[in-house]
């Protein structure tokens, strides 16, 4: 994770693997250029409570005790309980989902490039075990994705590679 | 079968003179399409925090165009050549025999032609590789994308992650003297090399 600051804001850089919480109003949340990574956002509302997970990969094979960040079927329960730890009401807390790109439909290589289309779905199966809702998402597609979430708000914008900016 | 190329040892890792080698052959490929000379500005084997990769390309939103190449025998791995934007339209040109600044975006014609000058440094350095060690080695067909860096390299580096926060890495640039041409050439992991001779 690193961090910086433009705007009033403090910018906090979710690397791949990790999961951020924050409380802070004048933070924003982001995960920069990701493809086939997906970035679980959870807001609550109430507490003004953000957090960002940058999901690498679909199952962790046993691996993943050490980093629940990197995996989606580790990855749900984790952030819900640092959520938990800094005040965050599970009840009211809001899911966005973003990112899960195929970047190439080359022949031959369907395998190695469906890794996003397998995240989302492991994280859609892991949101339903915890009888969480996902409340938006901008997944799928060809592109990268920039996204960040504003912490005062629980605002979600994501950016592609053309430059086109959307709220989620 | 294949074993994976990311447990691996110091005493294991390929000497510089056979990595440079095989970049060397890369770019002899290169060079014969385009019809230049092009040298190595550096060639580096290291130690990288994996997450941190995409910033040796301007940072994981900076877009550049790669080609992908998955290693594939005895051991697995990647292999990405990577080109500023203008770089890779102007390359282009020079491969379809086109006036500057004739190419804009990449369509089928424009990426086969990319994906082609991949496959011909890919397989030169796996095969000098190969040829030095008597390991065999052999490259996917080439998948050609203009994307943010973070979102080309998310495939390779969630394959590496998976085995720990650091790996060893090939990371060579090149270019031609008059800068018509120029890139980078980047190997992730490095390829394991059993103990045996080395020749360089």
């Amino acid at each position: 994770m690193s961090s910086t600051t433009s705007e009033n804001f403090i910018s906090i850089m979710v690397g791949m693997g990790e999961v951020h919480v924050s409380i802070d109003p004048n933070s924003v949340l982001a995960c920069l250029g990701i493809g086939s990574c997906v970035a679980l956002c959870a807001y609550d509302p109430i507490s003004r409570v953000g957090a960002m997970a940058h999901v690498v990969l679909p199952t962790s094979n046993g691996k993943g005790d050490s980093n629940p960040g990197k995996y989606a079927d580790m990855v749900v329960p984790f952030i819900l309980k640092e959520m938990s730890k800094a005040g965050g009401l599970r009840y009211s807390t809001i899911i966005k989902l973003v990112g899960g790109a195929q970047v190439s439909n080359a022949p031959g290589l369907e395998t190695i490039f469906k890794t996003g289309e397998r995240n989302v779905a492991q994280l859609k199966e892991s949101l339903q075990k915890e009888k969480m809702l996902v409340a938006g998402m901008d997944v799928g597609g060809s592109q990268g994705r920039t996204v960040r979430m504003y912490v005062d708000t629980g605002k979600v914008v994501v950016k592609t590679a053309g430059q086109i900016v959307k709220e989620l | 079968m294949s074993q994976d190329m990311l447990v691996q040892d110091e005493s294991k890792l390929p000497t510089l003179e056979l990595i440079n080698g095989g970049v060397t052959s890369a770019l002899t490929g290169l060079s014969q399409m385009v019809n230049k000379e092009l040298q190595i500005s550096s060639c580096l084997m290291k130690r990288v925090l994996v997450r941190e990769v995409p910033d040796m390309f301007g940072g994981p939103e900076a877009v550049m165009v790669g080609v992908y190449l998955e290693v594939q025998g005895y051991a697995s791995g990647h292999m990405v050549v990577a080109y500023q934007p203008d770089t890779a339209f102007n390359l282009v040109d020079m491969l379809l025999g086109q006036p500057t600044s004739s190419t804009q975006e990449l369509m089928e014609m424009e990426q086969s032609a990319l994906g082609e000058v991949g496959n011909i440094m890919g397989s030169f350095f796996l095969n000098y590789i190969s040829e030095k060690t008597g390991i065999h080695y052999r490259v996917s067909p080439p998948a050609v994308m203009m994307d943010m860096a973070g979102a080309i390299l998310d495939v390779i580096l969630s394959s590496v992650i998976e085995d720990g926060e650091y790996t060893y890495i090939v990371d060579a640039t090149f270019g031609a003297e008059d800068r018509s041409v120029s890139g980078s050439f980047l190997v992730v992991p490095i390829p394991d090399i059993p103990n045996i001779q080395q020749g360089g």
